[in-house]
């Protein structure tokens, strides 16, 4: 087990390789001038010019590519073309913030959808199901951002109970969040619990638990719900993954100080080390997401963990 | 059955033990000891010589004081300086006031004023700012003259520039970094910032400008980037002030009678700007047949819901050298004069119209309309803003829609946008006219305002004339808050003095 998991990690390295040259390629080639943006519209050809050399711009893009990875390798993410701070300082100040959100948001998808997905499994065709299938249509069909406003409108204005946004009020400012950003997730994950229970509800080794006189709920929770998690956790995993990445429009309307927002202001500003710094972060978030869920596998499956001895 | 019910009874009571669990309102009208602000975005820095966005700009003017800044109707009026005169041409004498001390205690003097200015000099974002500044001649602490190269008649509009902040002389020489240790000698004190979330400072207890002392003891700036939750923000009490209502929010503010609105226009040139090295923008017919044809009044009402003032001239009204320069919407007109011109739409054919924001577009797409009405075939292309500024600037382009908001001093106009110097940067229409060039760099040296004046109207209707750009609208500026206070404004360059604010 620890092999593998050691062998993982070392696949982050390609794996990283891949996505910051990919990455620096696109920055680099596509039209627009960081130094020319960063002085803005007062700038003299001259002053633009001399920016370009200071930051290194008018090198070959292999020279610039390599100098930024050698960097990286010291643990130098470079320094923002906008405000001149460390890039590890404006990503890091945010990133716990992304953190924080991805887990409201999953923690909410998770607790709502695989008691839907089991209860929808086992009354088939039943109204509950029904019921439960048009919610995770309007989940994955509902834009974040309307939705958001939507949450903002009868929470914060109507009702005044819970903040419009930002972070000011703790726990209460991540409710209206979490339910955004997990809304899509929570319809992905039910459908999911849903189809994977239904497979194992009809395996002949449940008919025989039932036959045995097993109440219905330890034949659900007992025997087959951990039968069934495989593909949830899978799917819980790849969402997680795609939260930690996916959260601008949610962060925009919350106001939340993630770095969903730091990564697409970025790229507008034409602001590479800080757009590589915040793809390097979600790159190895996502592969550690995915040990993660490859490890849990073990414990939910042991005909997994056999093949990790 | 029971269980659910159960629930769903404990759910409905929480809610309701919930109500009022949501806001820091400070009730209707009254006010607690933060003055809370919303802003589209974050600050970058608070390093004066360092930044170019506004909202960056809001934390500078808070916490450093310069020698002048503006009212609210752009005018300048002091601020460390107490008085000022024009010596000669190349000098200018300035009295600081008395016993203005900065936040970490030291006194203000000339020295100070001196090393700022020659600090800002070296620095790239904002040398062109200071440019003309050769050096400072210092009589006592409180006395100094100002040499300029040549005679510079807008430099006082310069010096209120926030990139003249004051900063302490020794801290400038000790290599401080002004960016994470800000010390200056405005109406706040920097405290804490936390990024993408909120800027913290407190009142200076040793404001110069006792009358002007904050009422509120904190200030702060907080990041609400999405312009529908500025506005609910504002409408739930979790800000007193929202710095940027989207237009189509004014009605919406306007008709609650719990919230103010001041609105003005930008100091700025919203326009359509022609590349002349490309057929058929080279022909005078064609650019006064456009001119003509463009209808200002839909273009505003498309794009700002009618708000923001109607352009005559290169030059906005706030700035000396304005004038009307006769173009109206003239359908009949236009097409006399494209026929005039030669020009035959060919098949297939359409110019590309490019533009670098949702506002900008709006307006694109009602010129698309106008254009069409007289026989010219046009599509909208949107960029990213570095992209637009990139190819606009480099030449790329047929048609475009820029925005240039600069402080009043026309000379900050005219020059990036049609000195041959600055063909490559924000000469747009690539112009290289040496006459002009030549009139533009005299007119910055006449001191006497009836010259200066009479100077920069010839310059701006002879570049009307020639239909170099179709102007059309400065951007709306509308501020919501909190009704109780009082005070609130913004003047054209984007400026506010939050410590004036009073309730």
């Amino acid at each position: 087990m620890y092999r593998y998991i050691i062998k993982r990690i070392l696949a982050l390295i390609p794996i990283l390789l891949g996505v910051t040259f990919i990455v620096y390629a696109i920055m680099s080639f596509q039209p627009g001038d960081p130094a020319r943006t960063l002085l803005g519209t007062g700038a003299t050809e001259a002053s633009i010019q001399q920016l370009r050399q200071e930051m290194g711009l008018n090198d070959p893009f292999i020279v610039q590519y390599a100098r930024y990875i050698w960097n990286l390798l010291h643990g130098d993410m470079g320094i923002s073309y906008v405000t001149g701070n460390d890039v590890s300082f404006e990503v890091f100040s945010r990133f716990p913030n992304t953190v924080i959100l991805a887990i409201g948001a999953i923690v909410f998808a998770v607790a709502v959808s695989i008691p839907i997905g089991i209860i929808s499994a086992t009354k088939q065709y039943s109204a509950f199901d029904n019921i439960g299938m048009i919610i995770a249509l309007l989940g994955v069909s509902m834009p974040s951002f309307w939705l958001g406003l939507m949450l903002i409108l009868l929470f914060s204005v109507h009702l005044g109970i819970l903040p419009s946004g930002g972070m000011q009020n703790g726990f209460w400012s991540l409710i209206l969040p979490s339910i955004t950003l997990g809304a899509e997730s929570m319809a992905t994950i039910t459908r999911t619990t849903r189809s994977s229970m239904l497979e194992v509800i009809r395996q002949d080794y449940i008919r025989t638990a039932r036959a045995k006189g097993v109440p219905e709920r330890k034949v659900i929770i007992k025997h087959s719900l951990r039968n069934a998690l495989i593909p949830t956790v899978t799917v819980t995993g790849i969402e997680m993954g795609a939260l930690l990445g996916g959260a601008i429009l949610t962060e925009t309307v919350f106001s939340w100080p993630g770095m969903g927002r730091l990564l697409i202001d970025s790229i507008g500003n034409q602001n590479t080390p800080v757009v590589l710094g915040c793809l390097v972060i979600f790159a190895i978030c996502f592969c550690i997401v995915n040990l993660i869920v490859d490890i849990l596998y073990a414990y939910i499956d042991p005909r997994i963990k056999a093949q990790y001895k | 059955m029971k269980k659910i019910l159960s629930v769903l009874l404990i759910l409905i009571l929480s809610i309701t033990v919930l109500t009022g669990c949501g806001g820091d309102n400070g009730g209707e009208n009254s006010f607690g000891d933060t003055l809370r602000v919303g802003s589209i975005g974050d600050i970058s820095t608070m390093d004066p010589t360092n930044f170019s966005d506004l909202q960056t700009q809001l934390a500078i003017t808070a916490v450093y004081s310069r020698l002048v800044k503006f009212d609210k109707d752009l005018k300048v009026i002091p601020d460390a300086a107490e008085h000022w005169e024009n010596i000669s041409d190349l000098e200018w004498g300035f009295t600081l006031k008395e016993g203005i001390k900065f936040s970490d205690g030291t006194d203000l003097t000339a020295e100070d004023v001196k090393a700022s200015l020659m600090r800002a000099k070296t620095q790239t974002l904002v040398a062109h700012i200071v440019a003309y500044i050769e050096d400072v001649d210092i009589k006592d602490d409180l006395h100094f003259v100002i040499k300029t190269s040549k005679p510079f008649a807008a430099l006082l509009s310069n010096l209120a520039d926030p990139a003249c902040s004051i900063l302490p002389s020794e801290l400038i020489e000790s290599g401080n970094d002004f960016a994470k240790n800000p010390v200056g000698s405005g109406p706040y004190v920097f405290e804490s910032w936390t990024p993408s979330e909120k800027a913290v400072f407190v009142r200076n207890e040793n404001y110069f400008d006792t009358e002007n002392a904050s009422q509120f003891e904190k200030l702060e700036l907080r990041v609400i980037p999405e312009g529908s939750s500025r506005t609910i923000a504002l409408e739930t009490g979790e800000i007193d002030i929202n710095t940027s209502v989207l237009t189509s929010d004014y009605s919406r503010i306007k008709e609650n009678e719990k919230l103010g609105l001041y609105e003005t226009t930008a100091n700025q040139l919203y326009g359509l700007f022609f590349n002349e090295t490309k057929e058929p923008f080279n022909n005078l017919d064609f650019r006064k047949a456009i001119e003509y044809a463009v209808d200002k009044e839909a273009v505003i009402q498309a794009s700002q819901e009618g708000l923001g003032e109607r352009l005559t001239s290169i030059l906005p009204s706030a700035v000396v050298g304005s004038i009307d320069a006769g173009y109206t919407y003239d359908v009949e007109k236009a097409k006399e004069y494209l026929q005039k011109s030669g020009f035959k739409q060919e098949a297939g054919k359409k110019f590309v119209i490019r533009s670098m924001s949702d506002m900008n577009t709006k307006m694109a797409v009602v010129i698309q309309g106008n254009l069409k009405d007289i026989g010219i075939e046009t599509e909208v292309a949107q960029n990213t803003v570095a992209t637009h500024m990139e190819q606009c600037g480099q030449g790329q382009f047929e048609m475009a829609i820029m925005g240039w908001a600069t402080a009043p001093d026309p000379d900050r106009f005219l020059r990036p946008l049609f000195h041959k110097d600055s063909l490559g940067t924000n000469n747009f229409s690539q112009l290289k006219d040496d006459e002009i060039s030549k009139k533009i760099d005299d007119a910055v040296g006449i001191i006497d305002e009836t010259k200066r004046k009479a100077a920069y109207e010839e310059i701006n209707r002879e570049l009307m004339d020639e239909a170099h750009v179709v102007p059309i609208t400065g951007k709306a500026i509308l501020i919501g808050y909190r009704a109780g206070l009082k005070n609130v404004y913004q003047d054209g360059v984007f400026g506010m003095d939050f410590n004036t604010i009073r309730y």
